[in-house]
This record gives structure tokens, C-alpha cells and sequence, in this order.
């Protein structure tokens, strides 16, 4: 069936390969589960074929061949997502997004058309050159992509200022899963449900998004940053909701732990940036609002490292699993869901470390993102067992699954108590559109 | 390196089990290997991968390469790379893919592409005396650049000598041929020793004569301006940017020459590569057209630099040509 379905995809003019490196860079998402594999010379799963087509209409007949033989298919846009979703159990084919790459700007109406392909910080180095800015940037900005971003609805570290991909979003192409096309005009508002939202964190269960027009705006002239520190949690989260009147462009909390690491202080710590117009006279009224101490640098020292991953390549071949694990939750449980979270995962034997930031901010809550590492005595039940516990822990205690990472498989046993009953309606939705189950199968239901 | 109050957290949180684990691996901390630790990194710096770019597929992408070489899979896709260390630029471990591949290379893709290489480069070599040594290096005389450069020097009244020696080794380097390389490095070591240094419009050539003992500087050392004006975009050779740190002078030199100098995105030492860096065009020739193709298109104004790959690549003007144009 998958050499008949490989024929027929090449002769219809799609790039198809069944070439052994280019299943071996398909392999695996980037669940960190994944790493101790590799370093074994293990591959985490092995797709029978790569497919890199260039165009809404390729992939579109890349699904229609799949669908005629029911051979599965994984989607793949930069393979950074870290919820074990597009890992090929299967075999089937890998389908790349990257080969559609195209990028226009709009400047009259500020708005960006770009393939799903397109990696993030290219789109944003060229938009920068052009004075705009998309303001989208996840700590994966260099290595995901524009269809990835939608997959997995993504959020980045200015969200708080600018929203999360699903607000920057105008109008969307998607392929569904048989290979029809969907294409909406682009306005700024539409008619009628908004059933792009369907793809936002659908992770490639209900079609492959082709290509995405979103907002964008002009480079800000004036960014300026504000850090305090604090002795515990609750003063930090208390200022940072008074300081969401003052629309800070990006907001973060830092406890003691991660304050050491990142600023060598033990207190906890929060830092902001206030940008674009009217930015000082809000920084000034920021500085007066704040319980905590204002101190100087440590928002320019976060920002220098922000995009600095490189603990993960010292620490895994010595024998180290890390993850981190977001959860969203109001105001009101926002202590609590700290607190017990952490304690859940220092818990757990074999943890080395386990500290939090809050990293996105609403008008109603926040988003913790939890980071632990262990150098247990087996890896994978560690894993299991601090995910689990962390997890229900979170659901106790008013937390929701995910901010921002997905479902994946990681996390699918929880989501239907997380979403109750549009579970069903999900489930109801993916058999209508993939009847033959072809598309990212065993991922989040 | 590790902060001792983290030291001393992580010995009050942690179990008696996992203590003696840690005392076990701590000693190994910072030792992995440079491939290992890239392969373990999400791609941190694919947005700056010109390959990658223009392949479009996550196999000839930073760290999927040295997954590759890390697990022995040698044919193909690390020989896809070009030296331009644009991912060293933009790696917070300061790691260049393109010099730890190099040890997996030699293989049967090497032999073949050197030998498309070697029948594709015609040097025309010739001897005259001076005080330091001009050596072209073979993409000079591919872009029509020795004969301009040679009058350029002479009306600068530079004292400088030819000799017959036609390579500097950079294609055997790159492609894992050491040997071969080391042989052809000692031939240019043993002429210029008979100079005070040597001039090269290749940037690669410089490189590699530095790296090699020779002393040796970019051409643009010895030119001095001469008025001309107007618009121009310069592109930095990734070579001349990155691994001579050769950035400002040349913007100095236009702008001496009444340019007005406008940056594409990507300039300076995130510089993009032009396509023709290395042996990637003996390796992929249609793939190093489409990294130059997509570079051309990030220029606003007739393009100059100031390496003779570059200048092909993007066809656009070599300095020395600018010059050659009014004096
Ligand atoms: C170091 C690091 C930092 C990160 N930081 C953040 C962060 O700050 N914020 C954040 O939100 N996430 C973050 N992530 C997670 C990840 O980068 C995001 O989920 C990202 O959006 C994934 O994009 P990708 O292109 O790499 O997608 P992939 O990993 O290739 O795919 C992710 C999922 O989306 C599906 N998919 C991909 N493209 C398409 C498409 N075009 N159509 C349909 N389905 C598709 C896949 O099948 C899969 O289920 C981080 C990851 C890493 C490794
Ligand atoms: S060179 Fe550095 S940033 Fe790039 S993939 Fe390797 S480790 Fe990551
Ligand atoms: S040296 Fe250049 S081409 Fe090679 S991996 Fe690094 S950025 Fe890519």
C-alpha cells in the first residue's frame, strides 16, 4: 500500500523520498523523551516516506492518495513541538509544510501572508527589516513555524501585550484531511462562526493549515523595562494584575529558584516592557503602583537569554530528563496552583531540580510554566509519574491542562476532563473529516 | 560554573538515590561533545541556515545534520553545508555545524565532487616580483576578477608579486580530503614564506592561509578610495564577516568613495550566505543557485562586495571593479 501510495504522489509531481536521512529527520517531535533514544542510536519511530510539497494543491493530493490507500500521514512543520504529536508510530508518510515558504507583506493594511512553512524568525527578521514587527515570539521562534504556530496554538513571550497566535490571526488555507481545500476571504472581521478557530490547537487532526494571513505592526520606537523583586509569590502576582491596567507588552514572574539562576537573588522577581506610544508615562505610573522593590537590569538580562536552550545539551547525556509543563489558571488560584504543582513535582524521586515562571498574563489570570529536572533511576516512569502527578495536581487545584505546548499524546487522557463536552463534538468532527483516520492518528484523542 | 546556592538548593531538595546519582555524572558535566550536544538542540538557529533555506527540508537542517553524523549516516546530507557558520553566529554554545561535520567527510560524495571542481577551475598562473604576494585564489579567475585586480594594484603603485602556485586547498579541506589538503596548503606556505604577506580577493583563501600559519589579509587592506558616488547595498561574504571580522572597513571605504551604503536584511555579521561559499555548488549545484537566487532578491540597490564568490553568485560588483571603473 505505502510503496503504491509513494508511486503515485511522485508521479503526480510531488516531492516524495523514502531516502534513509530523510526519515531519520522525521523521526520524532521534540519531546524530550525523545533525546535518551537518540543518544542510544534509537530511533523514537520511523516514517516509511517524507512528502515536500510546494503548494495548497500538493498537499492536497498528497492527502487524497493517502486517504485512497489509508496509509497514515504526520504532519511536520519544524518539528520543535514538545508533546510527543507528530512522532510517525506508524510509519505512513511524513508530510513537510516547509516547502511552502512564501512571505507578503501588506503594509497598507499591516498584514502578513506567509506558507505554513515559513520558520519564525526569518519572517520576523524580514519583517523587522521592513520597520514591522509580528510581535509572535515563542521561545521556538527560530525553529517553528507558521503552521506549527496555528497547530499547536502557540503563544509567545509578548502575548500578554499583543495576544496569542489565535488573536493575530486574519484569515487561514487548510487542506482537510480527504484533500478539499478550505479558503476564507480575509477581513478584518467575519460573518457567522469563526471555523478557522477549528485548526487553532487541532495539531493536525482535523487538516493541514497551508498558509496564514496575520497582523502586523510597526517596530515599537520606544521599549522600556521595568524589574522588582518580591519575598514571596502572592505580592508578585498581585502587582502584575494591577500592572495589566497599564497594557505591559510582556510581563513575566520569576521565583526564587529561576531568579538565581537567572539574576545570582533569591528573592522572586518580576520583570516588564512597556512599549510604543505613551510607554514612559506608564512605566512612571508602573514604578508607583508596584509593592515590591524596583531594581535595575534584570529585564535586560532575560531578555539577552531568552532564547538560550543550551542547559538541555549539557544536561541529557549525563543521564538528565527536563521538561517543562504551562498551565493556565485565574487570578484566584493562582498561589495555590503554584505551590502544589512544584511540591507534586518535588515529590517525585529522582527530581533535581523543579522551579516556575508565570508567563502570560490576562485580564483574568496567568500562565505558570513549570520546569523540573530529574536524573532518576528510570527514565521513563519518572517522566509518567511527574507528568501525572503535576497534571492532576493542576486539575485539583483550579490549573487547566495547557497554555500553550498542547495536547499531543502526552497529555490526551486528561482532555476530556478538561474540556468536557466538546469532547465529544471533537471526536464527532474528526471522524467526519477523516474517516479513514489518516491524519496525525493517536495524536490528542 | 554552577552557582554554589543552586548547589546547595539542589542538595536540600533532592534524594538520598538521586544525590549519588548526581555525584556520579556531575564530573561530566560540559564534556559531551559538540555534535552530541547539537543534535540534542531543537535547531536553534534554522532561521539562519541558508541551506536549509533553500532546501526546505529538515535533513540538511543544523541539527539534523549532526544528528546524522552522530549516528553514522554519512552519505549525503552533511555534505550539505556550506562554510558560512551562520549557525555559529546565531549558537549559544558557539558550535559550527560546518567544522564538525567536516571529520565525517571524505566519502564517495567528496571524491566526486572534488573532481567536478577540479575540472571546473582554470587558472592562468604567472610570476613577477614584489614585496608582498598576491594570490587570486581560483574564483578570482572564475569571475574575471584577476585581470581588473592586477591593473587596480598597479594604478595604487602596490608593490606586490605573482607566483604559480594556483590553490590554497579550501575544496579538499572542506570536503574531508586532508591529506590532499595538507598538500596543497604546504606548496602556498612554502611561496609566500618568501614574502612579507600575502593579499587575497578571496576571503576563503585568507582564512585559510591564517589558519594555517600564513600571514595574509583581504585585499580591501591595501585599496585606498577613489570618488565615484551614488547608491549601493553591500553584502557581507560571510567568510570576510564572520571569520576575518572584516565588517566596517569596507562601508568605510565606499562611503570614502561617496557611496551611500544601504543593509540588506541580513548584514554584518548576520551576513547571509551567497550560495557559492565552499564545495556546496560541486555537492548541490541547483540548491547553491537557489540560496543565491533567494539572496539577490533581499537587496534594494545594485549589489557590491568584496569576494569573488559573492560577486558571481548574486551578480553583482566586486569593489575592486567599482574602482577599476574610474581609474
Ligand atoms: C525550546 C523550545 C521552546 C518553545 N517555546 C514555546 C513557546 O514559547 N510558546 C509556544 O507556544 N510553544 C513553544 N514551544 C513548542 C513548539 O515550538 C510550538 O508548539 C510550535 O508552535 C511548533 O511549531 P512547529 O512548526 O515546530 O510544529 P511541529 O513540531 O512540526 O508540529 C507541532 C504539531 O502541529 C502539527 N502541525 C505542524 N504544522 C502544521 C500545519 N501546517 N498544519 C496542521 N498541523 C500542523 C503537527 O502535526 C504537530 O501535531 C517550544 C519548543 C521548544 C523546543
Ligand atoms: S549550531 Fe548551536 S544553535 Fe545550531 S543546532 Fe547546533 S547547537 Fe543548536
Ligand atoms: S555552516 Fe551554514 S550551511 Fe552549514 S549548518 Fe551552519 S548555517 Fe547551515
Amino acid at each position: 500500500m505505502i510503496e503504491k501510495a509513494v508511486e503515485e504522489i511522485k508521479s503526480a509531481g510531488v516531492e516524495i523520498s523514502t531516502n534513509m536521512e530523510d526519515r531519520i529527520a522525521y523521526c520524532k517531535d521534540y519531546n524530550p523523551l525523545h533525546l535518551p533514544k537518540l543518544l542510544k542510536k534509537e530511533f523514537p519511530a520511523l516514517p516509511h516516506a517524507a512528502a515536500f510539497p510546494k503548494t495548497t494543491e500538493e498537499v492536497s493530493k498528497v492527502l487524497q492518495v493517502a486517504n485512497a490507500y489509508g496509509v497514515p500521514v504526520y504532519v511536520f512543520g519544524g518539528g520543535s513541538g514538545v508533546i510527543d504529536a507528530a512522532t510517525p508510530y506508524e510509519g505512513g508518510i511524513a508530510v513537510s509544510t516547509l516547502g511552502l515558504d512564501f512571505v507578503e507583506i501588506d503594509e497598507e493594511n499591516m498584514l502578513v501572508r506567509a506558507g505554513a512553512g515559513v520558520v519564525g524568525g526569518r519572517l520576523e527578521k524580514i519583517l523587522n527589516h521592513r520597520g514591522f514587527t509580528l510581535r509572535h515570539s515563542p521561545q521556538s521562534l527560530y525553529c517553528s513555524t507558521v503552521g506549527g504556530w496555528v497547530a499547536t496554538a502557540a503563544s509567545g513571550q509578548f502575548s500578554t501585550g499583543y495576544g496569542n497566535i489565535e488573536n493575530l490571526l486574519i484569515s487561514l488555507t487548510a487542506v482537510l484531511p480527504d484533500g478539499e481545500v478550505v479558503v476564507e476571504r480575509a477581513t478584518p472581521r467575519r460573518a457567522g462562526p469563526d471555523l478557522k478557530r477549528i485548526f487553532v490547537g487541532s495539531e493536525g487532526l482535523l487538516g493541514v493549515v497551508t498558509e496564514a494571513v496575520m497582523k502586523i505592526f510597526p517596530l515599537p520606537e520606544e521599549f522600556l523595562t521595568l524589574s522588582v523583586e518580591y519575598e514571596g509569590i502572592g505580592d508578585a502576582v498581585r502587582d502584575a494584575k494591577a500592572l495589566m491596567q497599564l497594557k505591559p507588552a510582556l510581563m513575566r514572574i520569576f521565583d526564587d529558584e529561576e531568579s538565581l539562576r537567572y539574576f545570582d537573588s533569591e528573592s522572586f522577581t518580576l520583570i516588564a516592557v512597556f512599549e510604543g506610544k505613551g510607554a514612559s508615562a506608564r512605566l512612571e505610573e508602573a514604578k508607583k503602583v508596584v509593592s515590591g522593590e524596583v531594581v535595575d537590569g534584570r529585564a535586560e538580562k532575560w531578555l539577552e537569554k531568552r532564547f538560550d536552550v543550551s542547559d538541555i545539551s549539557r544536561i541529557v547525556p549525563l543521564g538528565f530528563i527536563f521538561d517543562t509543563i504551562e498551565v493556565a489558571c485565574f487570578w484566584r488560584d493562582a498561589e495555590k496552583v503554584y505551590t502544589e504543582v512544584l511540591k507534586a513535582i518535588r515529590g517525585v524521586e529522582g527530581t533535581v531540580t523543579a522551579s516556575a515562571h508565570a508567563s502570560h498574563f490576562y485580564e483574568s489570570g496567568l500562565c505558570f510554566y513549570f520546569t523540573f529536572a530529574g536524573l532518576p533511576a528510570d527514565i521513563e516512569s519518572y517522566y509518567e509519574e511527574v507528568w501525572r502527578k503535576a497534571v492532576e495536581t493542576s486539575l485539583r487545584n483550579g490549573g487547566n491542562l495547557t497554555h500553550h505546548h498542547g495536547v499531543g499524546r502526552l497529555r490526551k487522557r486528561w482532555l476530556s476532563a478538561e474540556i468536557g463536552g466538546y469532547y465529544p463534538l471533537l471526536r464527532d468532527l474528526k471522524s467526519i473529516l477523516d474517516r479513514r483516520n489518516i491524519l496525525n492518528r493517536g495524536v490528542m484523542l | 560554573m554552577i552557582n554554589p546556592k543552586v548547589i546547595s538548593r539542589i542538595l536540600a531538595n533532592t534524594d538520598l538515590k538521586t544525590k549519588m546519582r548526581l555525584a556520579k555524572v556531575v564530573p561530566k558535566l560540559g564534556k559531551a561533545d559538540e555534535v552530541t550536544r547539537c543534535m540534542l538542540c531543537p535547531n536553534m538557529c534554522l532561521h539562519v541556515c541558508p541551506v536549509f533555506d533553500a532546501e526546505r527540508r529538515l535533513t540538511v537542517s543544523p541539527s539534523v545534520k549532526a544528528r546524522l553524523a552522530y549516528l553514522g549516516e554519512t552519505d549525503d546530507a552533511i555534505y550539505h553545508c556550506l562554510p558560512c557558520d551562520a549557525c555559529k553566529n546565531a549558537c549559544p554554545m558557539d558550535i559550527s555545524v560546518n567544522d564538525n561535520l567536516r571529520a565525517f567527510r571524505g566519502g564517495e560524495l567528496a571524491l566526486k565532487a572534488i573532481e567536478k571542481f577540479e575540472k571546473s577551475i582554470k587558472v592562468q598562473t604567472e610570476e613577477r616580483e614584489g614585496r608582498i604576494l598576491y594570490f587570486p585564489g581560483c574564483r578570482t579567475f572564475e569571475s574575471d576578477l584577476f585581470d581588473t585586480t592586477v591593473e587596480v594594484l598597479e594604478k595604487l603603485g602596490v608593490d606586490f608579486a605573482l607566483t604559480n602556485v594556483d590553490c590554497c586547498g579550501m575544496p579538499y579541506y572542506e570536503l574531508g580530503l586532508i591529506d590532499k589538503f595538507k598538500e596543497k596548503i604546504a606548496k602556498l606556505r612554502q611561496a609566500a614564506s618568501r614574502y612579507e604577506g600575502v593579499i587575497s580577493n578571496c576571503p576563503h583563501c585568507v582564512h585559510v592561509m591564517r589558519e594555517n600559519g600564513i600571514k595574509a589579509a583581504h585585499i580591501l587592506a591595501v585599496l585606498k578610495p577613489v570618488k565615484i558616488g551614488g547608491d549601493v547595498s553591500y553584502h557581507d561574504p560571510c567568510i570576510l564577516a564572520r571569520k576575518l571580522d572584516v565588517v566596517k572597513e569596507p562601508r568605510k571605504l565606499l562611503a570614502e568613495m561617496g557611496f551611500e551604503v544601504h543593509e540588506p536584511v541580513f548584514s554584518g555579521k548576520d551576513t547571509h550566505c551567497c550560495g557559492y561559499g565552499g564545495v556546496y555548488r560541486y555537492v548541490a549545484p541547483d540548491m547553491a543557485e537557489k540560496v543565491a537566487e533567494r539572496r539577490r532578491k533581499h537587496f534594494d540597490y545594485e549589489i557590491v562586495t568584496a569576494c569573488p564568490s559573492c560577486k558571481m553568485a548574486l551578480k553583482g560588483k566586486d569593489i575592486i571593479e567599482l574602482m577599476a571603473d574610474v581609474l
